[in-house]
């Protein structure tokens, strides 16, 4: 397992490809929260509508990522 | 579709889906059909076996696979990573399960639009996990293959041929990072083929 003390500069250090690596982990993290988070507010009653706003999407986006149609 | 699949190929198909709810992933990919292949006795197997490819070597690829598995925020390395820059992954798993219930997290798709499915359709059966877009595209090429070989039923190695000429899926990537050739293994399956048909 790579030290840690070395990880703590990936995010920021010269290594580029460290650097991609942890954007891409952040990334994923940023989905998943999203995701998680989106779940959460609709099951409080919220609208797609103050959803969007409050991640500064449009309403249309929203809808369409968490309640389109799904192909099985 | 399935009524052309031979017992062994759709016992391929059946174990794929296992092998992804093993995962904890939430599509069936090209390479939980690997996984099927790897795990069903048969041509297929043999094939992937003779070169270097077996059920475990690919197993332990595939854990760090990037998806996150069902019910976390991240998978071990993201986590790991993360926490180099302060971010706490298991931390907030813990909060979260505080403050929204344990199921919450088991919800979330890797692809968000999918996780509209259990809402949509609430029966949706546990255990069922959908088909990602290469992986129905194989089970298509599977199809072709087997009008192109003039046979009658799909096979498990059928199956093979057509993960074997899709590209964009995980399963090509890990072949390819094997150092294993497409274009190798489909001659080593049609070959076998050949021979059994003979």
């Amino acid at each position: 397992m790579a030290d840690l003390t070395a990880l703590a500069t990936a995010a920021s250090g010269p290594d580029v490809r460290a650097g991609l690596r942890a954007a891409l982990a952040l990334r994923r993290l940023a989905e998943r929260l999203e995701a998680l988070q989106v779940h959460n507010a609709r099951d409080q009653g919220w609208s797609w509508q103050e959803i969007a706003e409050v991640l500064q999407v449009s309403k249309q986006a929203v809808h369409k990522k968490y309640s389109g149609p799904t192909t099985p | 579709m399935f009524e052309r699949f031979h017992a062994d190929a759709r016992a391929v198909v059946i174990d794929a889906q296992h092998q992804a709810g093993l995962l904890g992933h939430e599509r069936i990919g090209t390479e939980h059909l690997l996984l099927g292949l790897l795990a069903e006795p048969g041509t297929a197997r043999t094939v992937l076996n003779d070169n270097g490819l077996t059920l475990d070597s690919v197993r332990a690829a595939l854990k760090n696979s990037g998806e996150a598995p069902r019910g976390r925020l991240a998978n071990d390395e993201d986590a790991e990573i993360l926490r180099s820059i302060g971010i706490d992954v298991e931390q907030m798993e813990q909060q979260i399960e505080r403050s929204f219930g344990p199921d919450a997290l088991n919800r979330i798709a890797a692809t968000p639009r999918r996780s509209g499915l259990r809402r949509l359709f609430g029966r949706a059966a546990p255990g069922h996990i959908p088909f990602s877009a290469p992986a129905k595209k194989v089970l298509e090429l599977s199809l072709r293959e087997t009008l192109r070989r003039k046979e009658n039923e799909i096979t498990g190695a059928h199956i093979l041929l057509g993960l074997l000429r899709e590209r964009s899926g995980a399963a090509a990537e890990l072949i390819a990072a094997s150092g294993l050739r497409p274009e190798a293994l489909r001659e080593a399956t049609e070959a076998a083929m050949d021979r059994r048909a003979a």
